[in-house]
Parts: C-alpha cells; structure tokens; sequence
C-alpha cells in the first residue's frame, strides 16, 4: 500500500452534468437495451432535452440506474423485480424520514 | 492472518449440501446487499457471504478448502497458518485487471491464489458487459454516504475524505491504496443529493479514464432543528402566559436569530412561518421556509402564590371545557 496522499478539491453540484446515453451504459456497464428498459419500467425518467428522442441524465438518474444494475446482478432480480424493490426502499427512506420529522415534533 | 469460517459465514453445517448453501447465501446477500440494507457493516458482511459462497459451490474449491480447515494451524492468537508450500501451487495467478481479487480477503487469495472468483466478476458493477481482458475501459465510480450538520450543508464546508481504492499498478496487478481527499462541498446540498468528485474513483485501465467519486449528502441529525423537504421545522416552547397575552421572542434559524411574533391566544401545535429561512435547494428555485410549532410549556412546580392565581384563573375561565370533544 502506498503512502497516502492529499488534495484539495472543489465538488460539483449534481444537476451540473448530464450525461448521455452512451455515457449511462458506460457507468453502469449495461447495456443499452437494458437501460432502455429499465426507463420504461420507470426506475428514472430522462430529460428529454434538447429534442424528445434525445435523452440526457442527472447524476441521481446514473447512480440510480447503477443501484438497479447491482441488484440485478448480485441479487439475481428481474427488471420489476428491481423496480419494485427501489419503490420500496424509496417510500422506506421517505418513511424514516416522516418519523425523524415526527419525533422532532414530539415535546 | 485471519481464518475464515466459510460454514460459519453462511450459517450451515459443515456437510451441508449444495442447495443449502445456495438458499443460505441468498437470503443473506439480499440482507446485506449494500444497496439494500442501512446496516454499518453491510458491504463488509455482503463480501464476506459472497467470498465464502464463491469457495462452497464450488466442489473443487470446497474440498480444498476443507482439507486446509484440517491441516492447517490455528495459532495461539486466534490467526491461521496455512501448511508449508500451500500457497506455491497457486500464487502464480496474478490479479489482473479491474474487479479482480480486491475484493477477496488475504485469505482467499492465499488458497486460491488472487485470481479471483466467478461471483465478484459477474457482480462487479462497472464491468458487467465489459471483456475482462479489454485494453481500454474507464474505473468504477466509488460511492460514499457523508455526514453534514445542517449549518455545514447550508454554508458550504470542507470535508476529509479517506477512501481506499483499489488500483492496477505498473505490472497490473490490482493493488490497495489508502487515498485522503479534502472536498470543498458547496453551499445549499439538500438530502439525498450527490455531489460529484469527476476523476477520483477507480483508475481506469489503458487508456480508459478514471471513474467518478459520488457522494451522497446525509443531514446528521439536529439537536432541535427537523428536515421536511426543503423547510426547516422548529419545536418552540412558549410559557402559557406568554400564549395567552402573546409575545415577542427570539427564534433560532439555521441563518441566525430573529425576532418572532407570538400573537395574544396562540396554542399548543400552532404554526408560525418565517419565510426564506428553510434551504436553499437548487439554484434559481426558491428556498424554503421555517415552520415553527408552537408549544405550551409549564413549570414543574408553582409557588404558593402561582398556585393562588390559577385557582383566581380556574374561576374566570369556568366555562372553558378543553375535553368537550369527548361529549356527544
């Protein structure tokens, strides 16, 4: 292992790259079909920008379809199968956070 | 080095068989799928079901395996010694490319040489469809969760970072690295929101470029203030004199004090907004508010004479029945 290293580095904001389709495939190592179907089975939705049959994703909709191309593979999960679980962790998360809310509120 | 109890690690017996271990390293994979479960741990215990998983299906595998559990040496430290020239038949696999034995412990590569294994391959994440032995293709991005205190996510902070990556060296062997990043992390994240480091995750391989670091921004909890969206809510505790004559009082928000105006009659559960004082959310939209709630709070004890009031109080205000809802 080598020695450690520092740097100094400015973040960007997500919203500030899109990436193409091609580019999507590359992240997640999928391929296009899968990507494709994975966006008519809704787990996300592309910008339609700057024409409707050109397509553009944020880094949320990447690291979201990443998540999806995970649980297929090391979960052996079907594309609903997988749609159906990101539902439901997303409406476990928004859950949490009702109940953090709530507790918040408590005296 | 550490001894891995394969059966232990997927909770069968030692002569379980085939579809045991399968169903066994199922259900567990599915609970600590990293992607899947909240647990600390849960990357650290998916590897570890996936590592012992690789070695039980597999019959050659198994049966080497089981022969090193007898033979070799557990020392007094609770390590292991595997038996003289054990590692010589194998060690001549190299770990080459991306997704290659990184992932396997010490002792994994030391019985089995680091070659890796068919599971972490196949599940690698960045590589699915990608040849194994192509020249050129770009590094795996590496996500992380980070941790702000609601005023660091408002202001914008500088954050250190230590990661360790896995990286091909000049021979291409796959090798550890125990990288520390300083990330300026600008104002306004929000929940849930990824920042994005282009450039810091997995050196790609040839002439492919590095992935990205992503990170994802988690609140840390408060300790008064709550995140619903993009308002910021606040419990604030009014005496009950000051709800019934009404009052001004100074609340915090997450950009400094301000003064508040409590009206004459307010109650437990009313809601004040103070606008522009929730998060800012993305550029051009417009910030949330803070929404306070009112609360009544009383003394624990009264002095006689507080006492003497309420009594004076209960007399005035005979006709304020606050259970009437129970009466049909």
């Amino acid at each position: 292992m080598s020695k450690s290293e520092i740097v100094v580095i400015e973040s960007t904001l997500s919203e500030h790259r899109l990436f193409t389709l091609e580019e999507v495939c590359e992240r997640c190592g999928s391929h296009t079909d899968i990507i494709i179907e994975m966006i008519e089975y809704g787990i996300v939705e592309p910008i339609e920008r700057p024409s409707p049959t050109i397509w553009h994703f944020n880094t949320q909709a990447v690291v979201r379809l990443q998540r999806a191309q995970r649980l297929m593979d090391e979960l052996e999960l079907n594309l609903s199968g997988v749609a159906l679980s990101l539902e439901l962790l997303d409406k476990i998360d928004d859950l949490q956070n009702h109940i953090a809310v709530l507790k918040s509120q408590l005296p | 080095m550490e001894f891995k109890d394969y059966y232990k690690i997927l909770g069968v017996p030692e002569q379980a068989d085939v579809s045991t271990i399968k169903s066994s390293y199922r259900k567990l994979a599915r609970k600590y799928h990293p992607d899947v479960s909240k647990e600390k741990d849960a990357e650290q215990h998916f590897k570890e079901v996936g590592e012992a998983y690789t070695v039980l299906k597999d019959a050659e595998k198994r049966a080497e395996y089981d022969m090193l559990r007898q033979q070799g040496t557990r020392q007094a430290d609770g390590g292991f010694r595997p038996p003289p020239n054990w590692q010589n038949a194998h060690a001549d696999n190299g770990g080459f490319g991306p997704g290659g034995s990184g992932d396997f412990s010490d002792f994994f590569d030391s019985i089995f040489g680091a070659q890796g294994g068919g599971f972490h391959q196949a599940g690698g994440s960045a590589h699915r469809s990608q040849s194994h032995h192509s020249a050129n293709h770009r590094g795996r991005d590496i996500h992380h969760k980070i941790a702000l205190f609601l005023e660091e996510a408002y202001e914008g902070c500088q954050r250190q970072l230590s990661l360790r990556v896995s990286e091909p060296d000049e021979n291409g062997f796959i090798r550890q690295r125990d990288k520390v990043l300083n990330v300026k992390i600008p104002a306004g994240v929000m929940q849930g929101q990824h920042i994005r480091l282009a450039g810091q995750g997995e050196a790609g391989v040839g002439e492919g470029k590095a992935g990205d670091l992503l990170l994802e921004i988690e609140f840390a909890p408060h300790p008064y203030f709550a995140v619903d969206g993009k308002n910021i809510l606040l419990t604030l505790p009014i005496s009950c004199w000051e709800a019934a004559l009404g009052t001004s009082v100074e609340a915090p928000t997450i950009s400094g004090k301000v003064k508040l105006k409590v009206p004459k009659g307010a109650n437990s559960g009313n809601k004040l907004r103070i606008k522009g004082k929730g998060l800012v959310g993305k550029t051009g939209e417009k910030a949330g508010d803070q929404i306070v709630t009112l609360q009544v709070s009383l003394p624990t004890s009264h002095s006689s004479e507080a006492e003497a009031l309420y009594q004076k109080l209960s007399e005035c205000e005979a006709d304020f029945n606050p259970r009437h809802v129970f009466e049909g």
